[in-house]
């Protein structure tokens, strides 16, 4: 199908390539019933950790081997494309498949059976699901987060449905108007610092994101001089989705599925912070003399054209554009020629945080490139900056010679 | 009663209704706004960003503002690109 728009009287037209693609997007929450196929076919216990499999070996594969797509879609249809309707069903879509698989799996957690899985799941089995589920948990919070940016009342309220699998509906206020506000900077608890390994960030942005996103609500509240103690509060009455949908299947399937909920609610936190940690890692905005931070721009976040994780994570890797226009939809996000690039996706990305080592052979060159050589303009963590300083040494930054 | 707007996102601030979700109450004048209050719905301007909205035409997909004052320019440009248009589709006429 052609895009098509009239500028000053011409007609101009675009074919979108990855137009189908996109409904790739809802075969993440489809890695359970993929569990329940693998194992009426082979009964092997392994493949109940087909999650985990699927978003960091082969994902991560099919990035390597399907390349990169640089495809922009011309500037003066980007309005048309995000008027058309058919981008935005193809993420409401993934929601109720998210849903059903959790249901389906909290099921087995209970203790179910099914054809095919002739005996209740063993403990390794179950935990092998939940990782599962939190795989498709995590990606659902990517969902959440192309909804929770939208200016559409009930499109934020769809945010608020994706993220109660994870407890985590306090991200699209903490995202929208902490994070974007103070991306790449220090005070940023989602940025994260050069020399910080991921295993340090974590406690860092899970607990800072928290405080923030509380902090934010209980000034709104300030303002209009009334207590945030109310349901009114964004961050209540999105956690309350959560507390009836995991009260919900408490109920239904028993007590016992609580440790799995958790677990599962943990990996998709995990994977969502680890990609917060990877897509703007090192990165610091200059200090102007007004005392503001320059306004974000294409070389404040690392991105990717790798065509299969962008298909699966709605361009998120297009991270710079949408820094720029954070309202625009994912359809509509192009890649800046002059943005800083990651070597692959956000997938196999995430498997080198892992080992901090490996981390920092692949990453800390690539920003000291990208501030030509002057370390002193990166956003160091503070228990690595004198190390980093020693060793690079800082030459004279932009920004002093501009305080100069 | 005037009207603001963020030339990021064109999220519309207008006096007469307020935001009183965001804690200004119908009324209340754009210049009695927190300077650090970031934009409902972008988030990514401050108040101390907003253009009163007789001075925004819309900004590029860059996210430049572009202003009244360079809608002179603009204009200038877009009947640039129809004419490259023409060209183009003059040469095309040609070619077959």
């Amino acid at each position: 199908m052609t895009i098509q728009a009239t500028v000053d009287g011409q007609v101009i037209q675009w074919r979108d390539k990855k137009r189908y693609l996109w409904i790739m997007g809802a075969i993440i929450p489809l890695i359970p019933l993929m569990m329940w196929g693998l194992y009426a076919w082979t009964g092997a216990t392994i493949v109940w950790f087909f999650g985990p499999f699927f978003v960091f070996v082969l994902i991560p594969l099919f990035d390597l081997l399907a390349g990169l797509d640089p495809n922009n879609p011309p500037d003066d249809l980007i309005e048309a494309l995000e008027e058309d309707r058919y981008y935005r069903w193809v993420t409401y879509a993934f929601i109720p498949v998210q849903i059903a698989g959790l249901i389906w799996g909290a099921y087995l957690l209970g203790g179910g059976t099914l054809p095919g899985i002739d005996d209740p799941l063993t403990v390794v089995q179950k935990i092998g699901l939940a990782l599962g589920l939190g795989m498709v948990a995590g990606i659902g919070i990517n969902t959440a987060h192309e909804l929770g940016h939208k200016k559409e009342e009930h499109e934020r309220w769809f945010a608020r449905v994706a993220l109660a699998q994870t407890f985590y509906g306090h991200f699209f206020i903490e995202h929208n108007r902490g994070h974007h506000v103070r991306v790449a900077t220090p005070e940023d608890p989602a940025s994260g610092r050069l020399g910080e390994t991921v295993w340090e960030f974590m406690p860092r942005t899970i607990l800072g994101s928290l405080t923030s996103a509380w902090g934010l609500e209980k000034k709104r509240f300030a303002r209009q001089k009334k207590s945030h103690w109310t349901i009114k509060n964004d961050l209540f009455n999105a956690w309350a989705f959560s507390v009836v949908l995991w009260g919900a299947l408490t109920i239904a399937f028993g007590w016992e599925i609580l440790p799995y909920l958790v677990i599962q609610a943990a990996a998709g936190i995990w994977l969502l912070e680890s990609v917060n940690y990877l897509e703007h890692y090192g990165m610091k905005r200059a200090k102007l003399d007004s005392g503001r931070y320059e306004r974000v721009n294409p070389s404040h976040s690392w991105n990717s054209n790798n065509i299969g994780t962008n298909v699966l994570l709605y361009h998120l890797q297009r991270h710079s554009d949408h820094h720029a226009n954070p309202t625009r939809r994912y359809q509509a996000l192009r890649d800046f020629k002059e943005a800083p690039v990651l070597p692959t996706g956000y997938a196999g990305m995430i498997v080198l945080t892992w080992v901090p080592q490996v981390w920092r052979k692949v990453m800390d060159q690539r920003v000291l490139g990208h501030y030509d050589g002057d370390i002193g303009r990166a956003n160091l963590h503070p228990r690595t900056a004198e190390a980093y300083v020693r060793r690079y040494g800082v030459g004279t930054s932009k920004d002093e010679e501009i305080a100069a | 009663m005037s009207k603001w707007i963020c030339p990021n996102c064109e999220y519309v601030y207008d006096e007469e209704q307020g935001n009183p979700r965001e804690g200004w109450p119908a009324g209340t004048p754009f210049a009695e706004i927190d300077a650090d209050w970031t934009c409902p719905d972008c988030g990514v301007r401050e108040q101390v960003d907003f253009l009163p909205i007789e001075e925004f035409e819309r900004n590029d997909q860059d996210g430049n503002i572009i202003a009244a004052e360079t809608r002179a320019d603009v204009q200038r440009k877009s009947a640039e690109r129809q004419d490259a248009a023409n060209d183009d589709v003059a040469t095309e006429g040609a070619d077959q």
